[in-house]
């Protein structure tokens, strides 16, 4: 897989997970405001950030990894479209799932969410394979994968930098 | 059997009389051992244990008659408040021996101000071994904070079946990663995780549902649990005994146990224990009231009995070990609380604006060597008490920076002075009040505050806790002059701890 295949799944990957780890962010904020001491919050913010970075990461060589043992056959229009659909597929449907929970609170019950993440989950395979097989999807979704490969240059760096954060605060204490 | 009234009553008649009586025979002074700083410390702390629903208290239900053996040998305090309504502002009280509006731990998983963690417990008793042990995250949070005080931490998980938080493992930035990794990140709803959280929830669910199947015939409603802490109180027990039984002397051992916090998952053979007889008489709804049905609450209540017979037994079990291995002798044992549980006004749990007793009134029951006999205080005591109480008995000298006062029978009983609890969880934690509702306790009566709440803004309550302990007799409107005052003296107390209530009427 060449370097660019990496992070054109590593946008589709990383851009729904990086921005719904910001909104969550965002969402918190208000209250941590009032709650938290500055070097908390930014401390809190670094943890919210590092977590992204790796599961990001960690789905993106996943999928990687899936793509160096699936034969090539089964993907007529090239792994990279059905990581990338997977990648933004799978984002889009855990953020729904994420809403589901959101609106019921703690109203749902365990079988109700499995069977619901079940539903969403082949959603989203579903999309991934479409994207495999059809030329059109397969460039729809590469061309999806590269504009979010754009928001990388935000998230990454801002990551890093909490990454250091991160460390730095462990190794103070 | 006699009433709660009734019993409430017949206290009221020698509460501090009753205390004072062993210093006229020489009984329970401090001993010159205790005075050398020898003596051992053990604190046991059962999470959301509320005195009203202990019949060493006068409860109906027999919950508590391992309890009711401890008492006595041991002075019982009868109206002992905690410092708010849930883990963090309750404990931080209990450990640092001040007000919540001093510490600030009061917002969900809050800790006491940066500037002001050095003054805690452990600190105080510098020559003893330090040990803590909590299953409650928040409490651990707090001990995060007194690390440097702490000889020995011991982990949540030692004592438990599973591991508990995540972060744990990650990181020693405690604070900020509990809120940035377990709050946000894998928090089971409004999570900032899109992927991980599922799959840690499914792990979670799969590991929780084959421990609950294993232990299923002794609990069968599930074990005990918080956050991803399943745990047995006897493991905790037993825990807690060989800690003691290997540790040097002499020892501080702080030991905060989740039963009977909700879920309420005692024992098998707790359960139905109180299915017949007494139910409790229905309150009135109050304005900031939930919208539970009685017959739920009646039920919910019965769940929790059990599991404070649970907790009663499994205390019962550790006193027993304690005096079979001789370590009463040099050993002082507290029993207390961080808060209470309310079934009552269609409000559940303890996650509302109120401070109604069910909530904040908690056990504190102390015995240390020398007490030959129960020592019953009726007075007013606070969670702000116990840390002056215990460096008193332990030889060491009480800081100035500490808000309580040495309790009797440690020491005569001083002057009334007032008792306050306070939930603030949603005001900046660095003032000023925006929301929130403050009580006052003094000379029988309670006062409690509510401030900006929706349509119950800068409202009071009074009460005679002699006359009407069930709270039920809103007595602002007839005793107007008692009620501004008390209303006056919580605002002047707030504005002197630079927590100032904003937009507030003229007391």
């Amino acid at each position: 897989m060449t370097r660019r295949e990496l992070v054109l799944i590593l946008g589709a990957v990383g851009g729904p997970v990086f921005t719904w780890a910001a909104l969550g962010f965002l969402r918190k904020l208000p209250s941590w405001l009032l709650t938290l001491e500055t070097s908390t919050l930014v401390g809190a913010f670094a943890y919210t950030q590092t977590f992204a970075l790796a599961e990001s990461v960690i789905l993106t060589l996943v999928l990687a990894g899936i793509g160096g043992l699936l034969p090539r056959r089964w993907f007529p229009a090239g792994y990279v479209a059905f990581a990338c659909g997977l990648g933004i597929a799978g984002g889009i449907c855990m953020a729904l799932l994420h809403l589901l929970v959101l609106m019921q609170l703690r109203g749902v019950g365990d079988l109700e969410l499995l069977g619901a993440g079940l539903l969403l989950a082949l959603v989203a395979l579903g999309v991934a394979v479409t994207s495999a097989r059809l030329d059109g999807m397969a460039r729809t979704t590469q061309l999806l994968a590269d504009r979010l490969a754009l928001l990388l240059w935000i998230y990454v760096p801002l990551s890093l930098a909490s990454l250091a954060i991160v460390i730095a605060r462990n190794i103070s204490r | 059997m006699i009433d709660r009234r009734t019993f409430l009553r017949r206290l009221a008649g020698a509460p501090l009389a009753s205390a004072m009586g062993p210093f006229a025979g020489g009984g329970p002074g401090v001993s010159a051992q205790e005075a050398q700083g020898r003596l051992n410390i053990l604190v046991v702390v059962f999470d959301t244990l509320s005195a009203t629903n202990m019949s060493l208290y006068g409860y109906p239900r027999r919950t508590t008659p391992q309890i009711e053996r401890f008492a006595e040998r041991a002075a019982v305090y009868h109206a002992h408040y905690a410092g708010g309504s849930f883990t963090p502002s309750g404990t931080a009280t209990l450990l640092t021996g001040t007000n919540a509006w001093t510490h600030r731990a009061m917002h969900h998983a809050g800790t006491v101000l940066p500037e002001l963690a050095p003054h805690n417990l452990f600190a105080c008793l510098p020559r003893h071994h330090r040990i803590a042990y909590t299953h409650n995250l928040f409490a651990e949070l707090q001990f995060s904070q007194f690390r440097e005080h702490i000889d020995r931490h011991i982990d949540p998980a030692a004592f438990s079946l599973t591991d508990g938080v995540v972060y744990d493992w990650l990181s020693r930035d405690d604070v900020a990663a509990y809120h940035g990794i377990e709050d946000l990140a894998l928090q089971s709803y409004d999570s900032s995780s899109l992927h991980f959280m599922f799959l840690e929830l499914a792990v979670r669910k799969l590991r929780e549902w084959i421990i609950n199947r294993r232990n299923q015939a002794e609990f069968p409603r599930g074990l005990p649990d918080h956050y991803r802490m399943l745990c047995r109180l006897e493991d905790a027990t037993a825990g807690v005994m060989s800690t003691i039984e290997a540790c040097p002397r002499p020892y501080l051992f702080y030991v905060h146990l989740l039963p009977p916090h909700a879920p309420y998952n005692p024992a098998a053979r707790f359960i139905g224990r109180f299915d017949r007889g007494w139910n409790p008489a229905p309150k009135p709804r109050h304005p900031l009231s939930q919208d539970y049905a009685q017959a739920e609450l009646d039920e919910l209540r019965r769940h929790y009995d059990e599991s404070v017979a649970y907790v009663d037994a499994e205390f019962g079990r550790l006193i027993d070990r304690l005096e079979a291995s001789g370590a009463m002798a040099d050993t002082c044992v507290v029993l207390t609380s961080d808060h209470g549980e309310m079934f009552e006004r269609a409000t559940y749990e303890h996650e509302s604006p109120h401070l109604f007793d069910a909530v904040v009134k908690i056990p504190l029951l102390i015995r240390w060597p020398g007490l030959t006999r129960r020592h019953d205080v009726g007075a007013f005591t606070s969670a702000t008490d116990v840390l002056p109480t215990l460096l008193h008995l332990a030889g060491e000298p009480i800081p100035a920076w500490c808000e309580g006062r040495v309790l009797p029978p440690a020491t005569e009983a001083g002057g009334s002075r007032p008792v306050f609890a306070l939930d603030a969880r949603r005001t900046p934690k660095r003032g000023p009040l925006t929301q929130g509702t403050a009580a006052m306790l003094e000379d029988r009566m309670k006062l409690i505050y509510y401030h900006a709440y929706p349509r119950y803004d800068d409202v009071v309550e009074l009460y005679d806790l002699d006359a009407d302990p069930d709270e039920v007799v809103d007595l602002a409107a007839t005793r107007t002059e008692r009620a501004m005052a008390m209303k006056a003296e919580i605002l002047a107390r707030l504005e002197q701890a630079g927590l100032p209530v904003v937009g507030v009427r003229s007391a």
